[in-house]
């Protein structure tokens, strides 16, 4: 493979710069035989190399900046989502998707070994509840004020699970 | 300098070649070169005859366990570092002789005020070989490079032959998805391959050329193909081992001109992703797991140089 202005116009896909100095640039081509191989390829910032000389009549120096640019926030975005599965696999945060997460771990850790002591918690808890529409709009002040008083997250759902 | 302008019959008449029909016979020198170059490269196991080239990989800290808690991360290990040297890029040279001008009239006729003359070998270099030379060093991988060398990272490229299936470098990196808390004691060395670095010798091209006249005896005639091009490869294989100013070479990130793509080797560049495993009440484990983004530790050039 020769990069030249001729096969860059045909299998040309991306070039962006992959250095914080901005000498070195990625270009991405397909193959000349099948067409479906993505070849990667790094070439210096050097327009006294042929190469080079070959990239700049397809791509200009600002369009190249733009490419880095979107690369980086591309990359960046990866990085994000990568941080976020990471903490919903090792339950730091709750995953809407809950079958694929430690969310029902969660919760029993909640309900069975939570502490006595743990005030915050079993108020959270009690609060939650009361969003509920079937609680919330309930006519029972009885199982209202059972509810309120619950000294643990077993009795608490268990009022809950009564007004259901 | 001394670049000449050779006769050549065209059937009916002697008569001076154009520019262009000397560069064709430049291009009969590269791709004479292309079927037996005189520096040549190979893939060898170690010890190569060009400069190492090193990958560095991040691995997984050792795990520690505890009966008691998780141990901290200050108390855990750190990532460590993997590093596989390549040395794998051999150059040799061919033991070659110069090209014989016998009798003063081996070489193409040119006019000189009036008079037809017999190039001499000085002739010859400054105006067939020299230029071939050039061409052959150029950072291009065409067909007027024919011969020498470059980098991909395909092991399959259009005009060109692989030298060998062996990369001549790779570069790795931890594979973050390979180490799982669940995992714990994790293997600490879990690496994935990003790009494999094949060397590739560029392939010749035969291309048409008007052959010029020489002295044969008293006569002047036109070579025949083979014995002009046996002059001319004879010619440029021993200017690309011997002539000061126009031998050969290859080398990694030293003098020259840069031929085929760059190899990197890349590296995640956090500082540990540490994780924790509860087995039972006495037995407590973490591990510090590689992490980051991948950054360009080194970048190495194959060259080639003629010096």
């Amino acid at each position: 493979m020769n990069i030249t202005e001729e096969y860059l116009k045909e299998h040309f896909i991306n070039a962006y710069f992959i250095d914080g100095e901005r000498k070195q640039i990625e270009i991405l081509s397909t193959d000349e035989e099948t067409g479906n191989k993505v070849i990667p390829t790094i070439i210096e910032y050097n327009m006294e190399h042929p190469w080079c000389q070959a990239l700049f009549k397809i791509i200009d120096l600002d369009q190249l900046h733009e490419t880095t640019y979107q690369k980086l926030q591309s990359e960046r975005a990866e990085f994000e989502k990568t941080v976020i599965r990471i903490a919903k696999r090792d339950g730091l945060i709750a995953s809407s998707n809950k079958a694929d997460s430690k969310f029902w771990n969660m919760v029993c850790d909640g309900i069975f070994n939570s502490d006595d002591d743990d005030k915050e918690s079993l108020f959270a808890l009690k609060i939650a509840l009361f969003e509920l529409d079937f609680i919330k709009d309930s006519k029972d002040k009885e199982k209202k004020a059972a509810l309120r008083k619950a000294k643990t997250p077993i009795e608490v759902l268990q009022v809950a699970f009564s007004m259901k | 300098m001394a670049v000449r302008t050779p006769l050549y019959w065209d059937g009916s008449n002697i008569k001076e070649m154009s520019s262009a029909q000397i560069d064709q016979i430049v291009d009969q020198v590269v791709y004479q070169y292309s079927l037996n170059p005189s520096v040549s490269l190979s893939v060898v196991g170690s010890a190569g005859s060009l400069d190492s080239m090193t990958d560095t990989r991040k691995t997984a800290g050792a795990a520690s366990t505890s009966t008691t808690g998780f141990p901290s991360e200050s108390t855990t290990a750190e990532p460590g570092t993997v590093t596989v040297t390549y040395d794998k890029i051999d150059q040799s040279t061919a033991s070659t002789s110069q090209i014989t001008d016998t009798n003063n009239k081996a070489f193409p006729v040119f006019y000189s005020s009036g008079s037809i003359q017999s190039m001499s070998l000085t002739d010859m270099q400054d105006t067939f070989l020299e230029p071939a030379i050039d061409l052959l060093t150029t950072g291009s991988t065409g067909t007027q490079q024919a011969g020498t060398y470059f980098i991909s990272t395909s092991s399959s490229v259009s005009g060109a032959t692989l030298v060998s299936g062996t990369p001549v470098f790779t570069d790795t990196r931890a594979n973050t998805a390979a180490y799982t808390d669940s995992g714990i004691p994790e293997t600490l060395d879990q690496p994935t391959t990003i790009n494999n670095y094949y060397l590739h010798r560029i392939n010749g091209s035969d291309t048409s050329y008007t052959a010029p006249l020489y002295i044969n005896g008293t006569d002047l005639q036109t070579y025949t193909d083979a014995a002009f091009e046996t002059i001319l490869q004879n010619g440029i294989r021993h200017m690309a081992t011997s002539t000061t100013g126009f031998r050969i070479s290859y080398n990694i990130n030293g003098t020259g001109t840069n031929r085929g793509t760059a190899m990197i080797n890349t590296v995640l560049n956090g500082s540990g992703d540490y994780q924790t495993l509860f087995v039972n009440a006495d037995d407590y484990r973490a591990q510090e797991f590689p992490n980051g983004t991948a950054v360009t530790a080194n970048t190495y050039y194959l060259k080639i140089n003629k010096s």
